[in-house]
């Protein structure tokens, strides 16, 4: 029943705010900015293949810069626990490269390394590694300290130490950023297409800006939300499949 | 008897933002190998500290500790020490047969056939039947036994307790004492328990040392010559109550002088 009624609300919500919209342009209440969510419908239906034409290099380039910034944030998490002298350098410096506005560097980057695949995949990365960063040394900090005499006491290494308990007892902290990073991932990708591409949704949502074509725009934010979704819940299943034995995991 | 664990002259400071507290203040003790020795004394006297300090999980300020003629450090290396906490500290991402099998694991003896199996040490606390369950879905007793059972797999030749039963109800208390004097006899180790219970001390040990606290002090050592095995029934006996009177005056002498 709980669940039922998680997924039928909002469903219900974005029903009635749709129906909402479409009364409200039919009456002449909206500007043209705002199109009736039929035309909008009918235009997605007319040519369906090109979103999809411009979903897969976004969902590429997003996935790439994700699994990027997954490794490299593990790996400096896994050093700021091991060696902790290294933590407040490795924050400050996430802090001061988070800092940096990403529509302001992404420029940049493409001067640097060119409007190609690494490029927005490196720019999806910078956009989604600054919270699975701080989630992950978070995690690797809220380590039990009896299990943690418990490793002293067991003479394990720090390989050990890692492995058998930083790692696990972290996930939980893990995947909550992670599901916080999934959807700006996405988000990086976007703005890096727009600085340079010829496919991907923020090319076709650029293009049917310049043309003027507000369903077309629409479809591009509408496509853009359904693949942030899509990457939240992925993360959100697969975190299910991984974590086990933690209190708030058999809640369901 | 050949000596299990030799104290002696330890002393034990914190340091504070101003200045240093003594936790432990000249302490010297002694426990023959395959006594059950107990720590007895109020909040704040230091014992669970000591046995921090045999475990080698903080080094004493002065004095030495031996373990069958080894330093802390050594005889943990070697996995001679199984320590029990307050808590049962179980990994909780771990099913009871993977905790137990913890210790092994990481001294990376799995395949030393030498070793108890966990199977044998689940059956020795008596858990035959939640192997493969997490420790979420035990009891906090039947957990302290899981915690029990991991610090024994390594066959240490010392079994430290720092109040395993501290956390339960005086019923499940009793009756998880009674198992391990079972397991401790069965296991043939030295044990050292530290508890704030005088009942518990006098029905476990054959020798209880009382501590003071402020600093933590020794001020008896009191040795308690009862019959083994230790049944219930006991507990009603003159020679039980003549024990824990003399406990009691042992603590309790330190407080009218106070």
């Amino acid at each position: 029943m709980k669940r039922i009624s998680a997924i039928a609300l909002p469903l219900l919500l974005a029903g009635g705010i749709t129906l909402l919209l479409e009364a409200a342009q039919r009456a002449g209440l909206m500007p043209v900015t705002i199109p009736a969510p039929s035309e909008v419908w009918s235009r997605f239906a007319a040519a369906p293949e090109v979103v999809w034409y411009h979903l897969v290099p976004t969902l590429a380039s997003a996935s790439a810069g994700y699994g990027a910034a997954l490794v490299v944030s593990l790996g400096f998490a896994a050093v700021a626990t091991i060696v902790r002298r290294s933590a407040g350098t490795i924050t400050n410096a996430a802090i001061i490269l988070h800092a940096i506005p990403l529509i302001a560097l992404t420029p940049l980057l493409v001067i640097w390394l060119g409007a190609g695949f690494e490029t927005r995949a490196i720019i999806a990365a910078i956009a989604c590694f600054f919270p699975i960063l701080i989630g992950s040394i978070q995690g690797f900090r809220a380590i039990d300290a009896g299990a943690q005499e418990l490793m002293h006491l067991l003479g394990a290494n720090p390989w050990q130490r890692f492995r058998l308990l930083a790692l696990p007892s972290a996930l939980p902290y893990l995947f909550a950023s992670m599901k916080i990073a999934a959807p700006a991932a996405v988000l990086g990708t976007i703005i890096a297409e727009w600085a340079g591409a010829d496919r991907g949704l923020g090319i076709l949502m650029l293009h049917a800006l310049f043309a003027y074509q507000p369903p077309q725009v629409w479809i591009g934010i509408i496509a853009c939300c359904v693949v942030a979704i899509l990457a939240y819940f992925t993360v959100a299943a697969l975190e299910r499949l991984v974590v086990r034995g933690h209190a708030g995991d058999a809640a369901e | 008897m050949a000596q299990a664990l030799s104290i002696r002259r330890v002393t034990k400071e914190f340091p504070l933002a101003n200045g240093r507290v003594t936790a432990l203040e000249d302490i010297s003790l002694t426990l023959a190998a395959g006594e059950f020795g107990a720590i007895i004394g109020p909040s704040g006297c230091g014992k669970s500290t000591l046995l921090r300090l045999i475990a080698d999980i903080l080094p004493p300020t002065a004095g030495q500790i031996l373990l069958g003629g080894a330093p802390p450090a050594e005889a943990r290396r070697r996995h001679q020490i199984g320590f029990v906490f307050q808590q049962a500290t179980l990994l909780p991402w771990r099913t009871i047969r993977e905790n137990i099998a913890l210790p092994v694991q990481v001294a990376g003896r799995r395949s030393d056939r030498s070793l108890p199996s966990a199977e044998a040490l689940i059956a020795l606390v008596g858990l035959e039947g939640f192997a493969e369950a997490m420790p979420a879905q035990l009891s906090g007793g039947m957990q302290q036994r899981a915690a029990i059972a991991r610090a024994l797999i390594l066959r240490p030749d010392m079994l430290l307790l720092d109040e395993p039963f501290g956390a339960l109800d005086e019923i499940t208390r009793q009756r998880m004492n009674l198992e391990l004097l079972r397991i401790w006899a069965e296991a043939g180790t030295t044990a050292l328990l530290v508890t704030h219970s005088i009942g518990e001390a006098a029905f476990m040990a054959d020798r209880v040392f009382v501590m003071s606290p402020r600093p933590g002090r020794l001020v008896a050592e009191i040795i308690i010559d009862l019959p083994r095995p230790r049944r219930i029934e006991m507990m009603k006996s003159p020679e039980f109550f003549a024990v824990v009177n003399q406990l009691r005056d042992a603590l309790f002498g330190q407080d009218a002088a106070a």
